[in-house]
């Protein structure tokens, strides 16, 4: 058994093996993800919307031993990870990182939120950085306005959104 | 010495998608993409169990079953003999975790399990073997080869 602490290992080679194949195909493999996250998130995220992914980030912070804030304000979560568990692994690792493993974070999550009818902005920041944030909006209007921010500071290749 | 020892909280979920990664993998790429991307983790993560495998030195392994198995809450046993190292597992946390949330357990993790370790014995003095005993339950047994 490949144990839940090392799970981020194996999916750092499925990247690499993915990549290795056809383009499309991390992309294809980031959408099962997000179908396979419906089944913790979707219901929370439909019935509390900002409320209920507040509650599930929170439940993450702790299981996934994250060193990260989450702010719930009207209109907005934002969930700012300091030291991501992760990509600390994926670094500490024999097996060599993928170049882009922080990829697969907006690739889960954007397609959830869009489901719900939210907008988000996610800043990976630097893939080689075990550090990230991203925004989730009720409104697209302030979506917008977090992205031309972000944009101006950051490369548009550590910046994804849903809308 | 173990090469990775976590501590703290679980995320147990994680055995879900891995099993979901799993069939995606079969049903899109085939099996050899299953035995592709186990055997690069059981023998580029874990390179220094593989290694040490490779050289007759299975302390690792030993190292890795205990700790892990300790850290899931695994009802296990190993036993250790001059020719072989044996698993028991009575109840896997893999599959526990699955039927806890409302799934059905998923066999397709036992045959991972049964892939890795053919990996990490590929070019040993070992041969792996596993044999499932039951719904929750297995054997896995890592047996030095005879040579003539």
């Amino acid at each position: 058994m490949i144990p839940s602490d090392h799970f981020v290992k194996f999916y750092n080679e499925v990247f690499k093996f993915l990549d290795s194949r056809n383009s499309g195909e991390l992309e294809k493999y980031y959408s099962l993800v997000s179908r396979n996250q419906e089944f913790h998130c979707l219901e929370l995220f439909r019935t509390k919307g900002l409320q209920g992914m507040y509650e599930y980030w929170e439940h993450i912070r702790i299981e996934e031993n994250c060193d990260m804030e989450l702010f719930l304000e009207p209109g907005c979560f934002h969930c700012k990870m300091a030291v991501c568990p992760s990509l600390s692994k994926i670094t500490d690792n024999d097996g060599g990182a993928y170049p882009k493993y922080c990829d697969h974070c907006p690739g889960w999550i954007l397609p959830l939120i869009t489901k719900v009818g939210f907008f988000a902005v996610y800043n990976i920041i630097d893939r080689k950085k075990p550090a990230c944030e991203f925004f989730i909006y009720e409104k697209q209007t302030d979506a917008q306005k977090k992205l031309a921010e972000l944009q101006a500071v950051y490369s548009k290749d550590v910046i994804k959104y849903n809308f | 010495m173990l090469r990775y020892q976590s501590t703290g909280e679980l995320h147990k979920d994680f055995h879900i998608i891995f099993c979901n990664t799993l069939h995606y993998l079969q049903e899109n790429f085939g099996e050899e993409a299953v035995r592709e991307v186990l055997k690069n983790t059981a023998q580029n993560v874990y390179r220094t169990m593989y290694e040490k495998l490779c050289s007759g030195d299975a302390s690792e392994l030993l190292e890795y079953w205990d700790y892990y198995m300790k850290r899931e809450d695994a009802d296990y046993l190993i036993e250790k003999c001059d020719d072989e190292i044996r698993l028991t597992v009575n109840s896997c946390p893999l599959l526990r975790h699955f039927q806890k949330s409302g799934l059905k357990p998923d066999p397709v993790a036992c045959k991972a399990t049964a892939i890795f370790n053919d990996a990490l014995c590929e070019n040993s003095p070992f041969s792996a073997e596993l044999e499932k005993t039951g719904e929750f339950s297995c054997c896995q047994i890592l047996r030095k080869k005879v040579t003539p």
